[in-house]
């Protein structure tokens, strides 16, 4: 791999370089094991199990978690419910920063017809995870858990025939033990993107300032301050990277809604003290 | 070399073990009835003692080889006519021989000339004997006692002398109780009517001419057709042996015999060695091509229609039991890579072999997508040799350059190159491993220029592109060298070192979106000047008939395979859709414009035979892929759909026939020896890219004395086509002179894969073989070539010198042909992420002129 090391510079510098970050961002895994960055000491067929875990909820009619040349691709089809599917870092406690490029290539959420006023489809792909709790995680309850996401997202609201997709910051608060339902401390429009274009997304926990900093490619940060206590550890202190979707219920005998999101995931990039073992 | 009638000929003849493999030559008659009108008039031969190749057109060519006084090869032509008789306005028009003859076997000879010690060519003289078995199919059959010659069959013998200038005619039948099986014929008219003359025309110093016509079996029966046109038999035995003279001291050749084989005389009293002329038409070896334009457009910012709602898996489906296809539109190598990996992951489901490759897939940080073609050409063929061409900066108009675009070329073995050969080995056949080089096409795959049709910035693009095109694969198709000195190639363009075996002595493959309106079904080209500018001699230059097309009547001279599309409406051909599209889409194909081609290059036009021809009947498709899963509502309530893609895919069925014999290995003469890698494949993880390619070490022993070349210039990517070669011959840095006439002792070969990597350097595993001692053995393929049999073998290694004779595999005997070479895959074996590839090695045994 004769020309590593240069690309592996400029690659920090694109993902790294406009970072304000406590800890400088390494690299994690670039989903290329024929030139993996970082370097592994034996190359590994498929998705590294040393450092990822899949991660499921809810139910789907189609899926695919799997390695697309020298892409991490998600892939997700669902008509019910809501559900997250994809990878966690199997050492998620010790991220506190997550970066990538992300693509989601194809994406559709459709809503309901009826019953009026049912909320949206939604669809995204995201770099995620739950940082802190604010009162003192009980047991495995999340209540409490604060998560934040910078993802790309689709809506059934978005302009029928358009590919535009748009980026989002959001930082929340789980309001139940499953934190199936959520109140959201921030959120932040980062702009457009089209269907099938890249975004280098970062997400960064500024424990220092009270703060997260959110990142698309080259535009300036955004800051996510939050207010509540941020020193407890999480319920669940998982990060991880994620097609998800968020269905309305429909009335009996309508269409039933969609949620179909197909991203793909490479040149992750993770805070300096979560590097992988070689 | 007909393999699969070679192939049934051996089944068939092993339970005898008797007599030699009958060979077989499928000619089809030339039917004035079918073939000839005072529009298309046919051409047929003069038996004026003057060898015209393509008078012989309708017919086919072989090679003539002196198996024991080496020198020169010699050509022979056949041509048979068949029961339909000719008029005066329909054959010959304007020519001696008019109008011409029916039920006639013509045969044409190019001898070569001795030469004295001067070095000046003298005359000829020796003796022609054809051999003629009437009744073929109780020879074949094994009827009783038709092993022999037989009352109906002939012996004609020609002795001539040009030296001495006289041309003698005799003619026997066969006879149990005659001399050697035969005798003299009882009356005159028992003779098939036969004339000849032997010349050594002005306009060819170098050979004797001889020109046979011979009316096939008049006397059976009488007022009918003669037996071996019957539609029952349309056989005839054939056997041609001419044995020269010695005219000089200095020289003797140009000696020759029908079926062309060293060893046992092609005549003589066993009727099962001569060879089986079948009157139909040629063997076909079928091929299939598709392009397809997928629309799966790039992920920069400045955003465009992304050409339909289909993704990798949705192309996958549609493509993975294709033949060739070539997919463009896929501008992100890792797209390509995924479409390489759900190709073969749906193909390894239905029991397939893998497809192979050509495109890009390093285009990461420094080399973005701006650098690639966006294509893919994939086969479910062997690819013999590969090459990416990208076209020169700057050539292109606005959005267009945000890819450089290009053209990507395979050679693709046909099936004929793969189909069983068995060698005797000590009287077991044995099945050949090898692939015959001799049997591919050139396919290149394109997508140039979009925009406007009519005269402007656009089109001048597309007409740069279109020259540029021409050129490279002219460039490719005539073996190389490739070199940027003379084209501009693009830095990042990848191609063979070296040169390799010319493939314009057949038709080559177009398949592109070349974004240029064209004309559909019965549309002439009026109205379409673009695409008739594209088509003429100025750019892409395929439209003139060739010399061969003009002379012959059984050959396609169709160079737009699609423009007709088969089935009721064959203008049903446009292929540009619109990503927005509804699932009657498949019924508006002929309102539609047509940008998607799959074009032939003629073989290159000479006064000589191609070694192939295309078939009629050639079959189109245009096949729009509607998305069943698009449909939605737009906020007017108007349902809009998707296309998977904005293109139509495009689908050709050819049949290649093979009109010219190939040369076979002929150890009395002089040889270059050559060994190369051609295709490295990385097998060691399941997906990812791209292996850093390099090899010191492609070595060649021969004669005592060894050449090790090493190729150490890194070569990235997944699949390489580097042609590391090593040969024998003038041009290596120390002597390592080419083999001699009569050389009987044995080259030995080999080659070590490496990859160049960040911490120490990995030796690839390529042997199929594993656990020597040796790390070159347990790594490397080993291959020796025996000159005294002309066999081919795989062997155990180089620890000792026995290894490099123990054989592993048989791949071939150069004694059937393998004209352009022997091919064939090796690789390593392992579990998991170990260092293994699958490498292509190729091994050619190159008879050089003698002088």
């Amino acid at each position: 791999m004769s020309t590593m090391n240069l690309k592996c510079a400029v690659l920090a510098l694109v993902l790294g370089g406009t970072a304000q970050a406590v800890e400088p961002m390494v690299p994690y895994d670039n989903f290329n094991p024929m030139q993996s960055n970082p370097p592994r000491a034996t190359k590994v067929r498929g998705i590294d199990p040393a450092r990822w875990v899949d991660e499921q909820t809810g139910t789907r009619l189609d899926s695919l978690r799997e390695l697309a040349f020298t892409r991490l691709r998600l892939m997700s089809r669902s008509d019910t419910g809501a559900g997250r599917y994809g990878l966690r870092f199997s050492q998620s406690g010790g991220v506190t920063a997550i970066a990538a490029k992300v693509r989601l290539n194809n994406a559709k959420s459709t809503g309901c017809t009826a019953p009026a006023g049912t909320p949206a489809a939604q669809s995204t792909a995201e770099l995620t995870g739950h940082f802190f709790n604010t009162r003192g995680a009980v047991g495995r309850s999340l209540q409490d858990d604060v998560t934040a996401s910078i993802r790309t997202v689709s809506r059934s609201t978005d302009p029928v025939g358009s590919q535009a997709l748009r980026v989002e910051a959001v930082i929340e608060r789980c309001t139940d033990a499953a934190c199936s339902t959520r109140a959201q401390l921030f959120t932040a429009d980062l702009g457009l993107v089209h269907q099938g274009e890249q975004a280098a997304l970062r997400l960064q926990w500024d424990v220092a300032n009270h703060r997260f900093v959110f990142q698309r490619d080259t535009q300036p940060e955004v800051y996510g301050a939050y207010t509540v206590t941020d020193t407890h550890a999480p319920g669940n202190p998982g990060k991880a990277l994620v097609v998800t979707h968020d269905l309305p219920t429909c009335a009996s005998g309508t269409p039933a809604p969609l949620g179909y999101a197909n991203a793909y995931f490479h040149d992750v990039f993770v805070n300096a003290s979560a590097a992988p073992a070689p | 070399m007909q393999r699969v009638p070679l192939l049934l000929a051996l089944a068939s003849l092993i339970p005898t073990g008797a007599l030699a493999a009958p060979h077989i030559t499928k000619l089809l008659p030339q039917d004035a009835l079918i073939q000839c009108s005072p529009g298309t008039p046919c051409t047929q031969p003069t038996a004026d003692g003057v060898v015209s190749p393509l008078e012989y057109a309708d017919g086919k060519k072989f090679p003539l080889q002196d198996y024991v006084n080496g020198g020169p090869n010699g050509d022979l032509f056949l041509y048979v006519s068949d029961n339909a008789s000719y008029t005066a306005d329909e054959c010959n028009v304007g020519k001696p021989q008019n109008p011409c003859h029916t039920q006639s076997l013509f045969i044409g000879m190019r001898l070569p000339k001795p030469k004295n010690a001067s070095g000046n060519f003298v005359g000829l003289e020796g003796t022609v004997n054809v051999w003629l078995d009437a009744k073929r199919d109780e020879t074949i059959q094994l009827a009783s006692g038709a092993y022999l010659p037989r009352d109906e069959d002939r012996r004609i013998t020609l002795s001539y002398s040009t030296v001495k200038g006289y041309t003698e005619l005799a003619q026997s039948k066969g006879n149990l109780s005659g001399t050697n099986g035969w005798s003299a014929l009882a009356v005159p008219t028992e003779a098939w009517a036969t004339s000849v003359m032997v010349t050594s025309p002005a306009s060819d110093p170098a050979h004797v001419h001889i020109e046979f016509e011979i009316k096939l079996a008049p006397g059976l029966p009488a007022g009918g057709a003669s037996e071996p046109l019957l539609a029952t038999v349309r056989k005839l035995g054939l056997g041609i042996e001419h044995t020269p003279i010695p005219t000089t001291s200095a020289q003797t050749v140009g000696g020759g015999r029908f079926p062309n084989r060293a060893g046992l005389s092609s005549g003589g009293t066993l009727t099962g060695n001569w060879e089986t002329l079948e009157f139909r038409s040629p063997t076909p070896i079928p091929l299939s091509f598709t392009m397809w334009n997928v629309g799966q457009m790039p992920d920069v910012t400045a955003w465009v229609d992304d050409g339909g709602s289909g993704e990798i898996d949705t192309v996958a489906q549609r493509i993975f039991r294709k033949e060739v296809a070539c997919i463009s539109e896929i501008w992100m190598a890792h797209e390509r890579g995924e479409l390489i990996e759900k190709v073969n992951a749906l193909r390894a489901g239905a029991q397939l072999p893998p497809m192979q490759a050509v495109t890009e897939l390093n285009d990461n940080i420094l080399q973005p997508s701006l650098f690639s073609t966006g294509l893919v050409l994939l086969s479910s063929r062997q690819i013999l040799e590969g090459g990416v061409h990208h076209f020169p900066f700057g050539m292109c108009t606005e959005a267009d350059c945000a890819q450089a675009k290009g053209v990507l070329w395979a050679r693709i073995a046909t099936p004929a190159a793969t189909a069983p050969v068995f060698v005797d080995e000590h009287d077991t056949p044995t099945l050949a491993a090898g692939t015959d080089y001799a049997e591919f096409v050139d396919v290149f795959c394109t997508h140039v220029n979009a925009g406007e049709n009519t005269a402007g910035p656009d089109t001048t693009a597309r007409e740069n592109q279109f020259s540029n095109i021409k050129a490279y694969v002219q460039q490719v198709r005539q073996g190389g060298p490739l070199t940027d000195t003379v084209f501009g190639f693009d830095v990042h363009d990848a191609f063979p070192q070296g040169t390799w075996s010319s493939g314009l002595d057949r038709p080559a493959f177009l398949l592109g979106d070349l974004n240029t309106v064209g004309p559909k079904g019965v549309q002439t080209n009026v109205a379409f000047n673009q695409y008739a500018d594209m088509v003429g001699p100025g750019l892409l230059d395929i439209s003139t008939l060739s010399e061969f097309d003009k002379a012959n009547t059984q050959f396609s001279r169709t160079r737009d395979l699609a423009r007709v599309v088969s089935g009721p409406n064959s203008m049903a051909g446009g292929t540009w859709l619109s990503s927005v599209c509804t699932d009657n889409v498949v019924n508006e194909l002929d309102a539609k414009k047509r940008l998607d081609y799959v074009l032939v290059f003629p073989a290159q036009d000479t006064l000589d035979f191609p070694a192939f021809a295309l078939l009629n009947g050639s079959t189109a498709s245009v096949n729009p892929h509607f998305d069943p899963n698009s449909g939605s509502e737009d906020s007017e309530g108007n349902l809009i759909q998707q296309c998977l893609s904005d293109h139509a895919m495009v689908d050709v069925t050819v049949q290649l026939a093979r009109v010219k014999d190939v040369v076979k290995y002929n150890p009395m003469k002089k040889h270059r020896i050559e060994y190369a890698v051609k295709q490295v494949t990385d097998l060691e993880t399941a997906s990812g890219c791209c292996a850093d390619w390099f090899s010191p070490r492609v070595l060649m022993t021969a004669n005592g004395t060894t050449q090790v070349n090493t190729f150490l210039n890194i070569i990235e990517d997944q699949t390489i086509y580097p042609n590391w070669l090593v040969h024998t011959g003038p041009d290596n840095l120390f002597p390592f002179p080419d083999l001699a006439a009569g050389f009987s002792g044995a080259v030995n070969m080999t080659s070590a894969i490496w990859e160049s990597d960040s911490g120490p350097n990995d030796h690839y595993d390529t042997s199929p073989e594993s656990s020597a001692i040796l790390e070159a053995d347990d790594k490397d393929a080993h291959f020796t070539f025996f000159a005294n049999s002309g066999l081919l073998r795989r062997v155990k290694g180089e620890l000792t010198a026995v290894d490099w004779t123990a054989g592993v595999e048989l791949l071939g005997s150069f004694m059937d042909g393998y004209e352009n070479g022997i091919t064939v895959e090796t690789q390593g074996q392992g579990t998991g992420a170990d260092d293994i590839a699958r490498v292509r090695h190729y091994f050619n045994v190159k008879e050089m002129e003698s002088p």
